[in-house]
């Protein structure tokens, strides 16, 4: 199983704490941007730190979503 | 009438929920510019912001309460139009009024985090930068009309708050974080990818 991220940018506020623990997937701008991928663990942890769940995980073979 | 307490339970309850009111303010503002400037260890980011959200709330409640005990004091007689109207009671009307301000300013500011898919997240967070506004006028309001801030022990109290209050606006605005350079948007690809997988399989 590999997970997609993507952001809900409705959601996001930019706290940063995804590209301060995923800098290579995550990059902080004017919004939080998906910019690379990595281990479904790291993924999920960002998903989980993020403090109003912007951070949306899809399974890449299913399509359906995972997280929140 | 005489000195008793009791003759002035709305004017001491008023008071009480004014401190409390500036205590927890003061408390929001600090945890929340500790966030922003990476203080905070990120394993307790979450709750720490789960936290500045409750302290946040519960001061909104205490700065209503403040409010709200006044307009009822029967000594002071500020009324609802006192209470409401920034500027409009007769005790000590422009620090007063500052208060009135920041009450108001505090609910637009703090409450526009829960409409904020709603305003566009931008607009929610250059709101939630003018939150410290809030506090300096809080504070202002404490010195200029609060009746313990005549108290040494209070009013040096109130004027140390804003030491690390300072301190971490400083901090936040002079260690702003250098923007991520323009990179390609792998959301899109990776949508891309998907659909594709997904016409595939069909």
């Amino acid at each position: 199983m590999s997970y997609i991220p993507t952001i809900d940018e409705s959601a996001c506020i930019s706290q940063g704490d995804c590209a301060e623990l995923a800098p290579d997937v995550f990059h902080i701008d004017s919004c939080a941007r998906v910019v690379g991928t990595g281990p479904d663990e790291l993924l999920l942890q960002a998903a989980r730190g993020c403090p109003t769940e912007a951070i949306v995980l899809h399974d890449s073979e299913t399509g359906a979503q995972v997280y929140p | 009438m005489s000195a008793a307490p009791s003759n002035y339970v709305w004017w001491l309850a008023g008071r009480s929920a004014g401190i409390v009111a500036l205590l927890l303010v003061t408390a929001s503002v600090v945890l929340g510019l500790s966030m922003a400037a990476k203080l905070v260890p990120l394993p307790r980011r979450r709750s720490a912001g789960k936290l500045h959200e409750h302290l946040a709330l519960m001061s909104l409640g205490a700065i209503t309460a403040h409010g709200l005990l006044l307009a009822a004091d029967p000594w002071l007689k500020a009324g609802w139009s006192g209470i409401a109207i920034p500027f409009a009671i007769g005790y000590r009307p422009v620090w007063t009024g500052l208060g009135v301000i920041a009450g108001y300013l505090a609910a637009i500011l703090g409450l526009s985090f829960y409409a904020r898919r709603r305003i566009g997240a931008r607009l929610w967070r250059k709101l939630h930068r003018a939150t410290a506004v809030v506090y300096l006028l809080g504070l202002a309001h404490a010195l200029g009309s609060g009746t313990d801030a005549s108290l040494p022990a209070v009013r040096y109290g109130m004027l140390a708050s804003a030491v690390p209050v300072a301190g971490l606006l400083a901090l936040r605005i002079f260690k702003r974080p250098r923007k991520s350079p323009r990179a390609p948007d792998a959301t899109a690809r990776l949508r891309a990818a998907l659909e594709l997988e997904g016409s595939r399989a069909g």
